[in-house]
């Protein structure tokens, strides 16, 4: 009853209620200026969740603690949804979470219903976005608990189980896939060695040391290498105009998506409460677990209503799942979360298990209030911007395929105001259309660039730790390793079972 | 006519807006008469590069012109340091330097040492920690030392990084006591207090700062010559019989040396201005590490004790191997080079004997089977596991390659089988934007992301066959104005002027 009590403190707070130092206006109008930067700042590939957080924490110094935090968590909701919006519009996902969101969002714009896509997309990542708040506020501790369990082993099977999503993501053709996803893997061991520090394969070239940048290759893969592609089919005359629909899904459809919607929303929470894995791995691992789940996986990939809903409730959902280690443990759950540590530092604010009892504990139950009320804003603002997408992606393809590429390189830069990753984004995106050309799929290279690391560095801690046996005598990494080679095995058994059957 | 007119119009004002956002070169005034750019090697939210920021705000209290951060990560710090000595040595390019650097220079094998830099003043310190868990049966100074000695060097420590100033500090401490440890380490410090936390190694080294708003951790012992007033109950290095009284994380400013005299002064001044501000002392307090002001003597004698030092110790980590170098793995890196020529060699050969002509996916399998011969024989130069374990550097890089051999050979033998079909696209047309990229990208550092972004953008236009001249000018010099106003102005994101006009 005591949290009741102070979370109707918290929505009270929304309005100024029990401050004197803030006007009532106040928290709303930064919930919605928050919201409206945090869009912005995902749909700009290269401007990641936590860059555009650090970039608000300069402004927030001479701000109420309060209203600064829910300034931070606002952009830090937000631009999970805006990675998405370009992910669905042009196939450049805006943040490496909104990757899984581009196979079947990307495909409906191309059927000229991407306001189907982005209406999906919209309502699962508000939902899973409040569903993961509450998930916050009733669970934190037991979640913060298991996720201390997550050693070296857990981190490295999850990574394994990862990377055997590919397998079930190109049953298409198998071979080419897996040659994509092993080249990323090798490519990923370029840079200094994660633990003797020794440089891999960095051929003297100062910018290789921390690897290949990883946003500059995805900006490639993606925006440039599908702007190549669609030059080359582009019909000579530019009067065949596409158009597009900005009509949303209807309410059946959005009924029809509540068990993916829940299921991502869940998942995307618990894995963002393990510190580093974060809404990417969450996003890929809803979308397998949806498709497995689904009852026309065979839509999947071609524009399932699912396949976008699934991804986007996961990447909403670990927004809350991040700030779970933050309140218990004072550990950010990822790179955004990690900034508002120091925001939090800034305004003499230490995040931790004692927020919630000392006399600085409005903060945490106002954040509460201002996560749902965020996700409820963003909601409306998801909807009302579906027109302004649409009426982007409609404009004549000669003028908007440069524009992409100057965003895109500029992006590139952005990261880490580096030339040389604009020529990385440069490289990967001719690799990209290369790749896509002959059919070689570049979201297993993705994936691969996401989690080659994460497998890595890991394997050689749990290794340092004791020997190979560690991965097996660890409860829970035994059990990833075993759902890895079931998940990894299931499509070639249905396949195969799907054969008998016409056979007879 | 009328709507051309109007569009002719809107040209003007966005020319207009365009061109005043390119600097003037003008006569050079006094120092300093333009902002002062300061190089943070952390990416924005970080410690250091919250500390930057706040020198910077404090700072526009005392100089007429604002200090600029610019975030340029990557390689430890290895192209943050780089930057500044690519700038000349005018003192509008300072260094935000950390205490890290120093291995850096030396793990990365850079060409450029820490005396290439003049140090301004240090302005922040904390001292280094052993922390533990307050739920493991390892909590005191003595329980480590026990419990290392009765583990026979399976005792697992981690912190931030590999050859860091934590890692230095565990090896340092293993050393004085005489025991053996085993050093894992994380990608930052909130991941390896996480490991701490959920017991997967038994000491976190840090500073007392890390146990703030963790009631579960505890300062094992700290390497101070007294003790913190903060945690006056936890005992110094050198009262636990560990003679190690000054190891310290320290926070400073430097520039490229050879900046000329009056403006070091100019500099110095600031810094202790800064130095003194309360604004910059209560952020000093709220972050648990103690503001203090050495001068350029001082600063300088703290590096190059520290440098010293992590020579010997990056040695004992056995991060820094001898370095003279074996000639026999000189031929083997020669061989990897040759090796992407010599699979080309063997496909042309293949492919000869068979009179085929290569489809698409052969070469691109080609292309990887390539990339993954030149990796696993490159491997082969990797120095091998560190005694007592069993995988190195080049394990994974060598499982990988081989499987990325096997699949690219699959991949080869499949596709010569098969027949591809033909695409028939605007190939020539790719070309062409590729062709108009790599001038955007080769003209980006000389002639300025402006001019650079226009060619790219109308010569797409344009090459992608529109033709309303008004509407494509009009919409690549409003994206121009976009960037300026969005990207340069309201985020600060430095895009190359260009050399050409500086």
């Amino acid at each position: 009853m005591e949290i009741l009590q102070n979370l109707i403190d918290g929505f009270g707070s929304m309005v100024g209620l029990g401050l004197a130092d803030i006007a009532w206006w106040e928290p709303m109008a930064v919930i919605v200026g928050g919201i409206i930067i945090g869009i912005f700042v995902g749909v700009m590939p290269g401007l990641s969740a936590s860059t555009g957080v650090a970039l608000m924490v300069p402004f927030t110094y001479g701000m109420h603690p309060l209203i600064a935090l829910i300034l931070l968590a606002a952009v830090y909701t937000a631009s999970a949804y805006g990675g998405c919006i370009t992910a669905i519009a042009i196939n450049t996902p805006g943040t490496p979470a909104a990757v899984a969101l581009a196979f079947d969002g990307y495909a409906l714009t191309q059927r000229g219903e991407p306001g189907r896509a982005l209406g999906a997309a919209v309502i699962a990542n508000c939902t899973g976005g409040i569903l993961g708040t509450f998930i916050l506020i009733a669970f934190s501790v037991p979640l913060a608990k298991a996720a201390l369990a997550f050693g070296p082993p857990e981190y490295f099977a999850l990574a394994i189980f990862g990377l055997t999503i590919v397998v079930s993501m190109e049953s298409k053709n198998m071979l080419k896939g897996a040659v994509s996803t092993v080249l990323g893997l090798l490519l990923m061991t370029i840079g200094l060695d994660p633990i003797t520090g020794f440089m891999r394969y960095t051929f003297s070239r100062p910018e290789l040391i921390d690897g290949i940048a990883f946003i500059p290759a995805l900006i490639g893969l993606f925006a440039v290498g599908e702007v190549l592609l669609n030059i080359e089919k582009m019909e000579p005359a530019q009067a065949a105009l596409q158009t597009f629909s900005s009509k949303m899904p209807g309410r059946k459809e959005v009924l029809g998506l509540k068990r993916s919607i829940l299921q991502s929303s869940l998942l995307g929470t618990v894995i963002g409460v393990v510190p580093g894995a974060g809404a990417t791995i969450a996003a890929f691992i809803a979308y397998n677990e949806a498709r497995r789940v689904s009852k026309n996986p065979d839509e999947f990939g071609k524009g399932s209503l699912e396949g976008i809903a699934a991804p986007a409730a996961a990447a909403g959902g670990s927004v809350g799942g991040a700030l779970v280690p933050l309140l218990t443990l004072g550990i950010p759950g990822s790179a955004a979360t990690a900034v508002l540590v120091g925001a939090l530092m800034l305004h003499g604010v230490t995040p931790g298990p004692e927020l919630f009892a000392g006399k600085n504990s409005y903060l945490v139950y106002g954040l509460f209030a201002s996560l749902v009320l965020g996700n409820f804003v963003l909601l409306m603002l998801g909807i009302l911007g579906n027109r302004l997408w649409v009426k982007i992606i409609s404009a004549p393809k000669a003028l908007l395929y440069p524009l992409i590429l100057v965003i895109a390189f500029v992006g590139s830069f952005g990261v880490a105001n580096s030339l040389f990753d604009v020529l990385i984004c440069l490289v990967f995106g001719v690799f990209g259309w290369i790749l896509r050309r002959y059919g070689f799929p570049t979201a297993p290279l993705v994936l691969a660039l996401i989690l080659g690391y994460m497998a890595e560095s890991n394997f050689r801690r749990a290794l340092i730790m004791g020997d190979g046996s560690i991965f097996f005598t660890r409860p829970v990494s035994a059990v990833m390793l075993v759902l890895a080679v079931l998940s990894f095995s299931m499509p070639f058994i249905r396949s195969r079972k799907a054969r008998k059957q016409t056979n007879c | 006519m009328s709507r051309d007119r109007v569009g002719v119009r809107y040209l003007l004002i966005l020319l207009v807006v365009a061109t005043t956002g390119l600097p003037l070169a003008g006569a050079r005034a006094e120092y300093p008469d333009r902002p002062i750019v300061v190089v943070v090697h952390a990416k924005p939210g970080g410690a250091i590069d919250l500390t930057a920021r706040v020198v910077a705000k404090v700072a526009r209290n005392y100089t007429e012109v604002p200090l600029v951060i610019e975030n340029r990560f990557g390689g430890s710090g290895a192209v943050a340091m780089r930057a500044v000595l690519g700038k000349p040595a005018d003192g509008y390019t300072l260094l935000a330097a950390p205490a890290t650097f120093i291995s850096t220079i030396k793990i990365t094998q850079s060409d450029f040492g820490m005396d290439d830099f003049h140090f301004l003043a240090c302005l922040t310190e904390a001292p280094e920690a052993l922390i533990t868990n307050r739920h493991s049966d390892v909590v005191s100074f003595q329980d480590i030392v026990d419990d290392a000695i009765a583990q026979q060097g399976r005792q697992i420590w981690v912190g931030p990084g590999v050859g860091s100033l934590d890692h230095l500090m565990a090896v340092k401490t293993w050393e004085k006591l005489g025991i053996t440890a085993t050093w894992v380490p994380y990608d930052g410090g909130g991941e390896a207090i996480a490991a701490l936390l959920g017991k997967h190694g038994t000491v976190y080294v840090g500073n007392p700062e890390d146990v703030k708003g963790r009631p579960d951790l505890h300062i094992a012992a700290v390497s101070t010559q007294e003790r913190l007033k903060l945690h006056p109950e936890t005992p110094t290095l050198i009262e636990s019989g560990c003679d190690l009284p000054n190891e310290i994380m320290w926070r400073g400013f430097a520039v490229r040396k050879g900046t000329s005299p009056q403006i070091l002064a100019y500099l110095d001044g600031l810094l202790g201005k800064i130095a003194a501000d309360p604004e910059w002392l209560r952020f000093v307090e709220l972050n648990s590490a103690k503001a203090v002001f050495y001068q350029h003597e001082e600063f300088t004698a703290l590096v190059d004790r520290d440098s010293e030092q992590s020579v010997k110790y990056l040695r004992l980590a056995r991060i820094l191997a001898s370095a003279d170098e074996d000639p026999a793995i000189r031929r083997v890196r020669l061989l990897g080079w040759l090796m992407p020529a010599l699979t080309g060699l063997a496909l042309a050969l293949v492919l000869g004997f068979r009179r085929q002509r290569p489809t698409g996916a052969v070469m691109v399998a080609g292309a990887a089977l390539a990339v993954a011969l030149m990796f696993l024989v490159l491997a082969g130069t990797f120095p091998p596991p560190t005694p007592g374990q069993s995988v190195g550097p080049a394990t994974i890089p060598v499982i990988w390659a081989v499987v990325l051999t096997l699949f690219a050979v699959l991949q080869i033998i499949t596709g010569l089988r098969t027949q591809e079909p033909v695409k028939h696209g605007r190939i020539k047309l790719v070309l062409g934007i590729i062709l108009l990229m790599v001038v955007f990208v080769a003209l980006l550092p000389r002639a300025g992301f402006f001019p650079a972004s226009l060619i790219l953008l109308l010569g797409g236009i344009y090459g992608m066959g529109y033709r309303r001249h008004v509407k494509a000018v009009t919409v690549g010099l409003s994206m121009l104005a976009f960037c300026y106003l969005v990207f340069i102005k309201t985020l600060g994101l430095p895009l190359p002027v260009g050399a050409w006009f500086q």
